[in-house]
């Protein structure tokens, strides 16, 4: 999840970010953080509207 | 003679080598910097809006432009861009003649997980994915934003984030799938030829605002209970004016994308292309975009002698012109361009008369003078091959049929999707902003600040 997997930079040839491997659980992570800001954000303005109406 | 020969040859390698770091690094550069010029338009669509808009709605309208940009990057790089590489062939995903296309080629590169995450994040090895997801996905974002201008004043935030999700990350993709890829069945089909996405980005957007429309309704004093339309004037024309200019100096950006360029292992030949392969220029796109643009605004003063329908113009000249800017004559570019600014205001003023409220021309501009442009090409280029020679034999020829064909598709990929996801969000109350929220004003009701905390006045026009 964390970290790189290689040692030295001289190693490198590919992908080079951190956490290779997991990169499934960090997408599907900022799936549901995207879905949840955007529901969130939905209750915020709903409650907003209501109160003016 | 051997050691001199060896050292000969080493000293090539190392040329050759040299000059193809050289050539990746431009070709890394080109593309990045498109970027933030596709950026302009944003900033243009932001103060055009804004100033388009009432006083009392300036900042919400703001926020929804912002939204739009932001969910639709962000979807774009979950789903979108895999949507492009898999769908060219038709929706069974079958892999096409130039084996770039289908589920599986999709599936290796453009997913943010497994082996193709790889091609979806920082990699040595890999100058081009980034940079390419990147414009792409200003595409995208150019797109969704498109039909923003549509809808201001009376929809929900969300809801039009919804909106602007599916057309910018599925319903223009699909349409660039089919039309704006070497495997795209409306290209090795129909001879479809959008270089500069007339039909794909604008008309698919400006068909998918109408959709839209008709669910949303218009704002709430535009028509009379006789169907007579009520002028709404935004509270800035200056701002708008200035925003519609902005968006002209980014489309540079997102026209220079639209190249492919010679000397990487993803090029299509020797020189720079389009994206079907066809030949073309940089110096094609200056001739073009410079003299579209002033054709339609000299088209659009003619009868308007209206700042923002000039602009207007501006815009619906490139539109116009768009699908061909790579093989147009100058001469040409300039009488389609004015004719576009001269048909611009009437065909809005044909929509509103059906009790549709295009706030600014959105529909018209992008959707009506975008299906204008593909099917101009048609008539102006049937007989030139759509692709160049590496595609397979019988590909089809540029035709006003395939022209048309690509219209319907364009337009049935727009209008269809905006019109059953808004009709689904206003059966769930997602859609519309109260009646009374939009008498009050959006911005005193859900924008925790001010656009002009010290007011603003100035005198009415005397010429109307």
């Amino acid at each position: 999840m964390f970290g790189f997997s290689f040692d030295s930079w001289a190693d490198v040839t590919g992908a080079m970010y951190i956490g290779v491997g997991s990169e499934g659980v960090w997408t599907v992570i900022a799936v549901i953080v995207a879905i949840a800001t955007l529901a969130l954000g939905y209750a915020n303005e709903k409650a907003h509207y209501d109160k003016h109406q | 003679m051997e050691e001199q020969i060896a050292l000969l040859t080493a000293n090539i390698e190392a040329v050759k080598q040299s000059a193809q770091l050289t050539n990746t690094m431009f070709a890394e550069t080109y593309y990045f910097l498109s970027i933030p010029l596709m950026m302009i338009i944003h900033a243009g669509f932001l103060a055009y809006e804004m100033g388009a808009t009432r006083l009392k709605n300036t900042l919400s309208s703001g926020i929804k432009n912002l939204l739009a940009f932001a969910f639709t990057i962000i979807t774009f790089y979950f789903f979108g861009w895999w949507f492009y590489w898999a769908l060219p062939t038709g929706i069974d995903g079958a892999m096409g003649a130039m084996e770039i296309s289908g589920f599986a080629y999709a599936n290796a590169i453009a997913l943010p997980w497994g082996e193709s995450a790889q091609y979806m994040g920082p990699n040595i090895a890999d100058n081009a994915s980034g940079v390419f997801w990147g414009a792409f996905a200003l595409f995208a974002a150019t797109t969704a934003s498109i039909m923003s201008g549509a809808l201001i004043e009376r929809i929900q935030t969300v809801g039009f984030v919804i909106l602007a999700i599916v057309l910018g990350s599925f319903a223009w993709v699909v349409a660039a799938a089919w039309g704006w890829h070497a495997d795209g069945w409306l290209v090795t089909k129909f001879g479809v030829h959008d270089f500069g996405a007339a039909g794909l980005v604008h008309a698919v957007a400006g068909f998918f605002a109408l959709g839209v429309l008709f669910n949303l309704g218009p704002r709430l004093g535009k028509f009379n209970a006789d169907g007579s339309a009520n002028h709404i004037a935004g509270h800035n024309m200056p701002l708008t004016v200035v925003g519609l200019m902005l968006i002209i100096v980014g489309f540079f950006g997102f026209l220079m994308a639209c190249i492919i360029l010679p000397g990487e292992s993803w090029s299509w030949a020797g020189t720079g292309t389009t994206i079907y392969g066809t030949r073309m220029t940089l110096s094609a796109l200056a001739f073009g975009i410079v003299l579209a643009v002033s054709g339609g605004i000299i088209g659009a003063w003619v009868f308007t002698r209206d700042p923002f329908w000039m602009m207007s113009g501006a815009l619906a000249g490139i539109i116009s012109v768009a699908s061909g800017l790579d093989i147009y004559f100058p001469s040409q570019i300039i009488i389609i361009s004015i004719l576009a600014g001269i048909i611009l205001k009437p065909c809005a003023d044909f929509l509103e008369s059906f009790g549709i409220d295009d706030a600014v021309g959105a529909v018209t501009v992008h959707g009506t003078i975008g299906i204008f442009g593909v099917l101009m090409l048609g008539v102006m280029a049937s007989g030139y091959p759509a692709l160049d020679a590496y595609a397979p034999e019988g590909v089809a020829t540029i035709t006003l049929w395939g022209q048309f064909v690509g219209s319907i598709v364009f337009i049935l990929l727009g209008i269809v999707p905006g019109y059953i996801v808004s009709a689904i969000l206003k059966s769930l109350g997602m859609l519309r902003v109260p009646d009374a929220v939009q008498e009050k004003g959006l911005d005193v009701v859900k924008v925790p600040a001010q656009a002009y905390p010290e007011g603003m006045n100035s005198p009415a026009s005397e010429d109307v």
